[in-house]
């Protein structure tokens, strides 16, 4: 009863550390990417080039990520 | 009308926004050129001379390793265009206002009366300079001790005519007075 949070079940060792690294990696550039969109948000002269680019670096970002995540499924 | 800076006023007339040179963002862009290619270059020559990293156990974990490069590349490509796009420098009819964004955390905003103008100086510098016409513009406060610089902008030379056409004409529509004290300061 009620909502369950996503786990992590690494396989063995290797799938453990790798995904340690990964999603550490992960959250620092997820960090720096979410204050470079403020700063661009809050000083950027063009909202509309400022949305833009912003949800272009956003589709790429979570790409990226969805793959990585993959990847790192597929390590026994 | 929407201003562009803090402390804008309703009357104040933007003249011109003024931004590096398009061949600052190109150097920085080659700098980043060269860890894309040395992604491209582990991925052709890493089989080649360490092929024990690519054995099926270790595959995955360079394809992982490769994944993050790209995502930082990307955050980096990213953050480049967003330091080039926010750094600014703003001329008024009153005043020059210098954005600075010199890190994600770091955001400055400078100002320059023009009645403190003293001198202005543009520069063409070097062969690259010379060729794609960008160069320094260093203008001159009245404390004479420091100056704002502006930095690889297009065309020094114009900047540099605008600021003291802006200067002569801000002087000239001062009552008497406060254009003889302007002046006086000098």
């Amino acid at each position: 009863m009620g909502a369950q949070l996503p786990t992590i079940n690494p396989t063995g060792i290797g799938q453990a550390i790798a995904g340690v690294f990964f999603y550490v990696l992960v959250i620092i550039a997820l960090f720096l990417s979410i204050m470079s969109i403020y700063a661009l948000v809050r000083y950027g002269k063009s909202k509309a080039l400022t949305l833009f680019i912003s949800i272009i670096y956003l589709i790429f970002f979570f790409s990226l990520l969805n793959q990585g995540i993959s990847i790192l499924s597929s390590i026994k | 009308m929407r201003s562009l800076f803090p402390g804008q006023q309703q009357n104040e007339r933007i003249v011109m926004v003024v931004r590096k040179h398009w061949f600052y963002l190109f150097e920085e862009i080659i700098v980043w050129l060269v860890f894309v290619v040395a992604l491209f270059g582990i991925d052709k020559y890493t089989p080649i001379y360490l092929p024990s990293l690519y054995t099926p156990t270790l595959i995955p974990y360079m394809a992982l390793f490769k994944n993050i490069y790209t995502l930082f590349l990307m955050l980096g490509l990213f953050m480049l265009w967003e330091m080039y796009y926010l750094n600014i420098q703003i001329i008024t009819d009153e005043r020059v206002v210098d954005i600075s964004q010199d890190g994600i955390f770091s955001h400055t905003v400078s100002e320059l009366s023009m009645e403190n103008i003293e001198d202005v100086t543009g520069e063409n510098k070097g062969f690259l300079g010379t060729i794609f016409n960008f160069g320094n513009v260093y203008v001159q406060t009245a404390a004479h001790l420091d100056r704002f610089t502006f930095k690889m902008v297009p065309d020094p030379e114009d900047l540099e005519k605008q600021l003291l056409d802006l200067y002569q004409k801000f002087v000239h529509n001062k009552e008497p007075e406060d254009r003889e004290q302007i002046l006086m300061q000098k």
